[in-house]
């Protein structure tokens, strides 16, 4: 189970050359994550979806809060609670002069594993994702689907507990962001436990268990996509988050 | 240790894309060094250049991958990611300087069968002197620019790194125009005497003091770097 307790980040940033002020990217923000669970982080892009997936991710220090993966939290295990952890963004590229094997032997590396163990693991990988055909082909000559499945098998090649998906999906087109969601649900199939962010609501409503919605740093609303509507007496997400945010004017 | 190994192991990969031009650039370098007698005792440098030069290209792909938060995720801390860097770019370095000792005996060889009127000695203690000391010019060069890289990226640390080594120049060549002027004598007699007896210990620890130095400044950097 994933927990995080009022976590906060802080930053500073210069308003001109001399005048600076620090602003809160997430404040306070507290959930829950079981396992089998696919938790949908939903907001605007600056809602502050990022940073939080990125201190959950061992990437960025909190400024406030804390963080555990069952029990453990980051200040003492950071090590152990990142072999359990693949962490997808949608702005991260490959290494275009690699080869999706060398890749994945890179990776396996980096996680401990024997050389064996990683060979067995991208065979395996590749029987999943169906890569045989180009997994000797450089990343940079893959098309937009096969390097989302690169992608993939880079988090998968270590067999994570956790799944940290930010923005996985955004920019893709309809194939492409399919192949991420039917990952999602697979995964969750296992077992695993998947925070996912992303700015489509839609999206988020089909596959989602549960849903964190942001705004300014801060939770707005919290629940099952039908509790959220409930609550906000509307029939999507899209129109429950306008109608807690206020409305949007063009102005805006 | 299996995390720094994987983390040489990425930069190793990369460089591996290198290796046609690598080889291109060896075999230029053979015939540059072929272009007369005293060119042949530059080949050490031009090596050791070379190959240091590309071990820096790996910050590159790493930026154009955008791939530092993707790491920092990974089973690693800042001081492995930062010190994995310098194990494989001191490993280039000295790569690079058994190369060039390899190859100018060879060049010498060949140029001496070419021209069995002018044969050149093959003085090894000078080759291993100019491979020193080519390892500690771009030992300077990359104390300087590893944490500019870490402070402003590959692209803006090569501009800045110019900037450096711009103004370290300025700075000799003005010492050195400042001693002349005032007159100050110097024994070059004593010089020579004190870098025959002290020369390459000297040279081998401030090689070492640079990179030290150069990582500590480096991890600094790389910690206060969020995300």
């Amino acid at each position: 189970m994933v927990e995080v307790n009022k976590l906060t980040k802080k930053f500073v940033r210069y308003k001109n050359k001399k005048e600076k002020e620090e602003f809160y990217a997430d404040k306070e923000i507290t959930f829950e994550a079981k396992e089998g669970e696919i938790i949908g982080i939903l907001g605007p892009n600056g809602a502050g979806k990022t940073t939080l997936l990125r201190m959950i991710a061992g990437i960025l220090e909190p400024t406030k809060g804390s963080i555990s993966f069952d029990g453990l939290n980051y200040k003492d295990n950071e090590i152990e609670i990142k072999q359990k952890i693949a962490y997808l963004s949608g702005n991260t590229k490959l290494y275009d002069t690699l080869s999706t094997y060398e890749l994945l032997k890179m990776c396996g590396g980096i996680y401990g594993m024997e050389d064996k163990n990683i060979e067995k693991r991208i065979q395996e990988i590749s029987d999943i994702l169906n890569m045989h055909k180009f997994l000797y082909n450089r990343i940079g000559t893959l098309s937009t689907g096969q390097t989302q499945r690169v992608n993939i098998a880079r988090c998968l090649v270590h067999d994570p507990k956790y799944y940290i998906l930010d923005e996985a999906t955004t920019g893709l087109d309809i194939i492409s962001s399919q192949i991420i969601l039917d990952f999602m649900k697979q995964e969750k199939q296992k077992g695993k436990t998947i925070l996912y962010s992303t700015h489509y609501m839609e999206e988020a409503e089909n596959i989602c268990d549960r849903v964190i919605m942001i705004n300014n740093g801060e939770v707005i609303h919290a629940g099952t996509p039908k509790e959220i509507k409930e609550d906000t007496q509307t029939t999507n997400l899209r129109d429950a988050f306008f109608k807690m945010i206020g409305g949007v004017s063009i102005e805006e | 240790m299996k995390t720094i190994k994987g983390l040489i192991k990425k930069d190793i990969f990369n460089l591996a894309s290198y290796k046609m031009s690598l080889l291109i650039l060896l075999i230029c370098m053979c015939v540059m060094g072929m272009a007369s007698s005293s060119m042949v005792n530059y080949i050490p440098i031009i090596a050791i250049t070379m190959v240091g030069m590309i071990a820096l290209s790996t910050f590159s792909y790493d930026d154009i991958s955008k791939s530092n938060t993707y790491i920092l995720s990974l089973p690693t801390n800042k001081k492995e990611i930062v010190l994995s860097k310098y194990i494989f770019i001191i490993a280039m370095i000295i790569i690079g300087g058994i190369l060039g000792v390899i190859i100018t005996p060879i060049v010498i060889q060949i140029m001496n069968a070419i021209h069995p009127e002018e044969i050149i000695a093959v003085d090894f203690h000078a080759i291993f002197i100019t491979t020193l000391g080519g390892m500690f010019g771009i030992s300077l060069v990359e104390a300087i620019q590893i944490p500019s890289i870490y402070k402003w990226g590959a692209e803006k640390g090569r501009i800045q790194m110019f900037i450096l080594i711009f103004a370290l120049i300025l700075l000799i060549v003005g010492i050195g125009y400042l001693v002349t002027k005032i007159g100050i004598g110097i024994n070059m007699e004593m010089i020579q005497n004190f870098l025959d007896k002290f020369g390459i210990p000297i040279l081998i620890i401030s090689i070492i003091m640079m990179h030290y130095i150069s990582y500590k400044v480096s991890y600094k950097i790389y910690c206060k770097k969020e995300g």
